[in-house]
């Protein structure tokens, strides 16, 4: 189903955009106060003892958030303590742009810019620098990566491909886990959550300095969920337990080196139904994980970084798997104005799938071998340029290239404009290349996903452009804007009927094959509004717009959903000293398909903290509806809905 | 393919390359860093008691050099208050010529290094980023560790000089010296 576009139109589309952006943000600025120095006195001391002197890390650098030449949203924790968020895909809901569905207590989709469908596949997600999706179906297990939220520093949300340096599969967006550093979590913390919907989290953990140069973080952690209620109004059977345990060693050799050692491991289990079959009681989720990481930074000379990591993870109901990665990273010094960094990756991923779900091979190890070339320019004093390339060669489709070329123009320290253009991929998945997966239609015929060796990675050019400002001082403002041309989309199209005489009586086949049949075009914008009205009391408001070609598969399958209106509301006030009011309203517009229907959303909480070591909060979570979907389902899962929670948490620092 | 082309030839103009000052990122850190320092400074004033004999209705903070953390600490200076003190900011040429502040703020790149006078035993709160300061004269060091800012305190130089530094202040410190070279 090929729709036409051209060049022409989306140029000047985005072009106009870009001007009425950049007159807009002038006068809004011209009008107002201008103000340049931010005023931190009032903060006291150990809030000032928790601020980076250098703002965001992007592109894996320090750097300041006027700086980055795309849409970025960083959600720091104290964002997530607010929201009451018990898990990373609830923390992501606060980014512009992003659609998140909860499914049930183990699934999650988290699709940045359309796409919202079960297997959300178009996102890279990096924990502390290592990716953790899989390649099995390219969308992540949410559930094998319960960190505790109180170890999380922050969390960037990147829409749109990264530029070259944040490696491949980012075609429509990048999440960035970061969390704490060891030196910043000394001492020991206990939390507890209960809610009204059978949910339970334990966590304690203990950091301290194990000499002058070295720190270290452990910690452990239980939850457990009993499942929501599905569309018919009976009792899910989605319970989940699991137990997490973690070590981060930080520490610092001669010269400035630093290193950087994190390991976790975690042990689930969850329930499930799969209908076609016999209902499997349970399958274990599992996940142990090790990651090393050296850096070498210094101002104005030679920057390094390495990084290794190793995983092993048995999602007994989809696969057991093992990867190994490694990356480095070297920055050269400024040379006549250009700063250059390159890098090359390695990764190995085998797998064993489950035989239930009959991929062709069963097993498979894949190597992909990658570099990239990044250049940034100083044209002058207030504007610069990057371009680079990302470099890949993986098993399904050999080589594959990603250019990437951003402008920035930043005329003040707290104003900016950007602009960008991206190529990004996104390779086969062990599904798309070899399947053999069979559901019955009607006695006697039975429907057949096959899989496509020739399959082509899918691709997309970004146009994107953006503004980012501070005005009177207290309110900041992001805007970005996308115009996404998509070729060689994954669908399944309906190949000819065919009968297999074996086994006896024999059957009909109706074959659904894996073809690279889908091109259309997507665009948007994404509007962020933060502010401080009063003291003591912080606003934040987003609004994000999608439209899509319309486009969709005959058989419902693989029908891709997205959300066209997307609002938020964050609002935290300190009510009177040691008592805060947070309150979030999410509107989310219905899925486009049609299965979901608009829905609001809205959590609040109390947080009180009697002494500086004790914090207790109460909160509700979904206040206004009892019951909802969130997500479609494109599989034999059972949809469950979203119920109303009321939670307790207490956080004690010891 | 006209897409591919455009975009080829962007990515050539890119290449195209001339005569630069230097990044402009680094001075937006800078600013920032001048922001953080000002507020330390202010918040150690508030954990830091003069002897009696000192009369500090208003709290002079004297710089030698520094001026980004001057400029960060002077703007807004009128609704700054210490409890009921007010505050003011003062730059000056040389630390001799410091006798009527309170607190007296070093730039590192004025501070030679090994060498740091203790003020005679005056009551002033010295405080500086050159590397070494608290293990010499200096009272606070204030230094960058992982992105963060953080400080050192040298309690006996403080007692030295007739200040009484709070538990608050020296439990958020990261590390205590004592003594070191007169």
């Amino acid at each position: 189903m090929k729709t036409e576009t051209s060049t022409a139109p989306a140029l000047k589309e985005l072009a106009t955009l870009f001007c009425v952006l950049f007159l807009l943000c002038t006068a809004a600025v011209e009008a107002g106060e201008e103000k340049q120095n931010e005023d931190l006195t009032s903060l006291d001391l150990a809030t000032l003892m928790q601020m980076d002197v250098e703002v965001t890390t992007a592109s894996k650098t320090a750097q300041s958030i006027y700086d980055v030449a795309a849409p970025i949203y960083v959600i720091s924790s104290q964002d997530i303590r607010r929201s009451g968020a018990t898990s990373i895909p609830e923390a992501l809901r606060m980014a512009p742009g992003v659609v998140v569905g909860q499914i049930d207590p183990a699934k999650w989709v988290v699709a940045p810019r359309g796409f919202a469908t079960q297997y959300a596949n178009k996102a890279l997600v990096l924990l502390d620098g290592r990716a953790v999706y899989t390649p099995y179906n390219s969308s992540v297990y949410w559930n094998t990566l319960d960190i505790p939220m109180e170890d999380i520093e922050r969390i960037e949300v990147i829409r749109g491909p990264g530029d070259a340096r944040w490696g491949s599969h980012a075609v429509n967006g990048i999440v960035n886990i970061i969390t704490k550093l060891a030196t910043d979590t000394r001492g020991g913390l206990a939390s507890v959550t209960v809610d009204s919907e059978g949910g339970r989290i334990l966590s304690v953990r203990h950091g301290g300095a194990l000499s002058t140069n070295l720190n270290y973080r452990a910690y452990a952690k239980y939850l457990s969920q009993d499942d929501f209620t599905v569309a018919s109004g009976d009792a899910g059977l989605h319970d989940r337990s699991a137990l997490r345990a973690g070590l981060r060693l930080d520490g610092e050799i001669s010269g400035g080196d630093r290193i950087v050692f994190i390991g976790d491991i975690q042990s689930g289990r969850d329930t499930a139904i799969i209908p076609a079959q016999a209902p499997v009681p349970h399958y274990d989720a599992d996940e142990w994980s090790a990651l090393v990481r050296w850096e070498r930074n210094e101002p104005g000379r030679v920057n390094q970084q390495a990084q290794l990591s190793f995983d092993r993870l048995n999602q007994e109901i989809y696969e057991e798997r093992e990867t190994l990665d490694f990356a480095y990273q070297v920055q050269l010094p400024e040379f006549r104005r250009n700063i250059w960094t390159i890098g090359a990756t390695y990764k190995r991923s085998s797998d064993v799938t489950s035989p239930a779900l009959r991929i062709v091979p069963a097993r498979m190890t894949q190597n992909v071998y990658g570099a990239f070339l990044h250049d940034r320019i100083v044209l002058s004093e207030t504007s610069q340029l990057s371009f680079g390339s990302q470099f890949e060669r993986n098993r399904f489709t050999g080589w594959e290239l990603q250019p990437n070329l951003q402008f920035l123009y930043k005329p003040h320290e707290q104003r900016s404009f950007w602009a960008s253009v991206s190529r990004a991929v996104r390779t086969p998945l062990r599904t798309e290349d070899g399947f053999n997966f069979e559901f019955p239609i009607f006695p006697g015929a039975f429907g057949r996903f096959v899989g496509n060796e020739e399959l082509k990675a899918e691709r997309v050019l970004a146009w994107q452009a953006g503004a980012r400002l501070t005005i009177r001082d207290d309110w900041f403002v992001d805007i970005a804007a996308f115009y996404n041309e998509y070729d060689d989309l994954v669908m399944t199209s309906a190949g000819v009927p065919f009968f297999e005489p074996l086994p006896p009586p024999g059957r009909t086949i109706f074959p659904q094959t894996y073809t690279n049949s889908l091109s259309g075009h997507t665009r948007g914008v994404e509007t962020v509004l933060k502010g401080r009205p009063l003291p003591g009391w912080d606003l934040a408001v987003s609004y994000s717009l999608y439209s899509q070609t319309p486009w969709s598969d005959p058989l419902g399958f693989g029908s891709v959903a997205a959300v066209e209106h997307q609002f938020q509301v964050h609002s935290s006030a300190a009510i009177v000293r040691n008592l805060e009011w947070n309150v979030s309203l999410y509107y989310t517009d219905g899925l486009t398909t049609g299965d979901v229907p608009e829905y609001y959303k809205l959590d609040t909480q109390l947080a009180w903290k009697p002494v500086e070591a004790l914090r207790l909060s109460v909160g509700i979570r979904n206040a206004l509806s009892p019951r909802h979907r969130e997500i479609g389902i494109n599989s034999i899962d059972v949809p469950t809905r979203i119920p109303r929670t009321v939670y307790l948490n207490t956080s004690w620092q010891i | 393919m006209r897409r591919a082309g455009i975009l080829a030839a962007l990515t050539g103009l890119a290449g195209a390359v001339g005569f630069s000052p230097a990044g402009f990122a680094d001075e937006a850190a800078t600013r920032r860093e001048d922001q953080l320092k000002a507020a330390y400074l202010f918040n150690f004033v508030k954990f830091v008691e003069w002897p009696a004999s000192v009369p500090t209705d208003v709290l002079t903070v004297c710089f030698v050099g520094g001026e980004g953390v001057h400029d960060a600490l002077a703007s807004g200076i009128d609704s700054k208050r210490v409890g009921p003190r007010r505050l003011a900011v003062r730059q000056v040429q040389e630390s001799a010529s410091a006798t009527d502040c309170n607190v007296l703020y070093l730039d590192a790149a004025v501070v030679p290094e090994g060498r740091v006078s203790s003020q005679d035993r005056l009551p002033i709160l010295t405080v500086s980023d050159a590397k070494g300061f608290a293990r010499s004269g200096g009272m606070i060091e204030v230094f960058t560790d992982s992105n963060r800012l953080r400080f050192r305190i040298n309690i006996d130089n403080a007692q030295q000089a007739g200040l009484r530094i709070s538990s608050s202040l020296l439990q958020l410190a990261a590390s205590i010296e004592k003594a070191g070279p007169k």
